[in-house]
């Protein structure tokens, strides 16, 4: 059964199709994740599907209702935090209850249990400013776990947070969810994407290829990538690098870069050979294992993590 | 009636944690009240003293609520969209009339607080006031129609200002200037002839008057007519209305 049906839906912004005749169905107790970089439109595409705006044409089906008639069914999880940092945690939940129109004495219970279940009995009655930024996030997702959701929104729901905070985070969601719940992961971290069973890649407005992780990457014809950790980056070490890449592709990172080559095993000291004869320094190479991130590298030519212009 | 509760809960406990609010509205009054009664009344006659030290609780009880209504509120509501409360509480079934109530009926709570603060310092100072049940009666419902009509201007002011060091400014810049020119600080018998008229037909300085009649039996102009006390009606519900109706439509509609 689809929980999500998305038929033709299209929303623009000044003339700006920022969702484009768009179509998507999730079912039951799926977890989709839709990942594409900053601006390309797939905040704007959760935020219809919970009703907080609305699309220009096409129709939104929520278990056959029109979102805004199926608002006590969804839990929409903002990327921004939203918890009144001067209330406690507790205070900051029952708030959330009462807005879902729990009466007094029945939020208690329901607030306790929450409590509970994101492991934060022991801070509950602490103020939320006194909270890390892990402990904030869980709080949050409490306020979308009241009984009754069925469809739970999480908008980039670990920026911010490090490494060791964001598997939590997916920890959690894995005890909680069950197989009639839904869960609309939005991000733009290939490793967060890896936990949805569905990921559609966004782009430009549109879903651009969809699969599970491993289809999408097994699809990809991408079998080995380079990581190169150089001690400058610039246009001259691109161009060494290009030379090595297939297709001409070079991703840019952090750190470095990464090119896409199948073969590895004469190309690493043929590719430090190169930089170091030109006077850089490389300061770490090896080939990796390609993510959900390179993948959509290798799809559109964009990062998924850098700022669209 | 939950959503209300909930929202009055919360706007009840932001007030009374945020230190600004709490010294804006009750410190400060509190303030200018021990300075006009040790300071400005010197000389004045013993006869008088009482009913003028009244009079001064008066105008920083008018203070009090205006800040409260006007920038407090102001403040929470910018400070809520900042966060992105609004964004949240519209994917969830919450009606923003509800949401409103609530707020407003925490402005009502921290005000009445304030107010019964102020009465007791200005008490206890000395100030005395001369009144019947039925005075007492219209006073009070005097002075809830100046905490709703604040409260109006501070919800307009919350709504159509984005930043929150914007709006605080703002509104306080409201409060205390309307204050100044309007004959909150002082009489309006010291006020040029045109700033006598904005008196008249600004609601917080005229509810000021009307409740400083009543109470004190202070009449400085013809404040207790029909003419004047139906136009301060109709005006302190058309800023109460246009602030509910500007907050339930664009603040939370906006997009």
């Amino acid at each position: 059964m689809d929980s999500i049906v998305i038929k033709n839906v299209t929303k623009e912004y000044s003339g700006k199709k920022v969702v484009d005749n768009l179509n998507l169905n999730i079912k039951e107790g799926e977890f989709y994740c839709l990942m594409g970089p900053n601006g390309s439109g797939k905040t704007t595409l959760s935020s219809i599907i919970a009703s907080i705006r609305t699309q220009n044409s096409g129709t939104v089906e929520i278990y056959g209702k029109n979102p805004s008639k199926a608002k006590d069914m969804i839990g929409y999880l903002p990327q921004e935090n939203f918890s009144d940092s001067s209330l406690t945690g507790r205070e900051n939940l029952t708030y959330f209850a009462r807005m879902l129109r729990y009466k007094r004495k029945e939020a208690s219970p329901v607030v306790n249990d929450l409590i509970n279940k994101i492991g934060l009995a022991e801070d509950a009655d602490k103020r939320v400013s006194k909270y890390s930024g892990g402990m904030r996030k869980r709080l949050e997702l409490a306020t979308i776990l009241f009984p009754g959701t069925k469809i739970l929104i999480l908008d980039e729901p670990t920026t911010g947070l490090d490494p060791s905070a964001r598997r939590n985070f997916f920890g959690l969601i894995d005890i909680i969810k069950d197989e009639t719940t839904t869960i609309i992961l939005i991000s733009h971290i290939g490793s967060d994407a890896e936990n949805a069973s569905r990921v559609g890649f966004m782009d430009d407005g549109k879903i651009i290829a969809e699969g599970t992780p491993d289809d999408l990457k097994n699809n990809s014809d991408l079998k080995t990538i380079i990581n190169i950790e150089t001690s400058i980056k610039n246009e001259k070490i691109m161009e060494i690098l290009k030379g090595f890449s297939k297709g001409g592709k070079l991703h840019e990172t952090e750190k470095g870069y990464k090119i896409y080559n199948n073969e590895t095993e004469g190309i690493i000291p043929k590719i430090v050979k190169a930089v170091e004869e030109k006077g850089y320094k490389i300061i770490q190479i090896g080939s990796i294992i390609p993510s959900l991130e390179d993948v959509f590298f290798k799809l559109t030519g964009k990062s998924v993590r850098e700022e669209k212009e | 009636m939950n959503q209300i509760s909930a929202s009055l809960v919360k706007g009840i406990k932001d007030n009374l944690m945020s230190k600004s609010a709490l010294f804006w509205v009750i410190a400060w009054p509190v303030l200018w009240l021990l300075l006009g009664v040790f300071v400005f009344l010197r000389g004045v006659p013993e006869e008088y003293l009482g009913l003028a030290k009244g009079q001064i609780t008066i105008s920083m009880i008018t203070f009090s609520f205006m800040i409260s209504g006007m920038t407090s509120l102001a403040a929470t509501i910018s400070e809520d969209r900042y966060k992105g409360l609004f964004y949240k509480l519209k994917s969830m079934p919450v009606q923003p009339w509800k949401e409103s109530i609530g707020r407003i009926l925490a402005v009502l709570f921290f005000s009445i607080m304030s107010i019964i603060i102020i009465l007791i310092v200005g008490m206890s100072l000395g100030a005395r006031f001369s009144f019947s049940t039925a005075d007492l009666f219209k006073s009070i419902c005097f002075l809830v129609l100046g905490i709703l009509s604040s409260a109006g201007v501070g919800l307009i002011i919350g709504s159509l200002i984005k930043s929150v060091q914007g709006a605080i400014m703002t509104a306080t810049g409201v409060a205390v200037i309307t204050s100044a020119i309007s004959g909150v600080f002082f009489d309006y018998s010291m006020l040029p002839k045109v700033l006598q008229t904005f008196a008249r037909y600004w609601p917080m300085s005229s509810i000021n008057n009307i409740i400083a009649y009543y109470l004190t039996g202070n009449e400085v102009y013809d404040t207790t007519s029909p003419l004047n006390l139906s136009l301060t009606i109709i005006i302190s519900l058309i800023f109460f209305a246009a602030g509910l109706i500007i907050y339930t439509k664009y603040c939370w509609k906006n997009e």
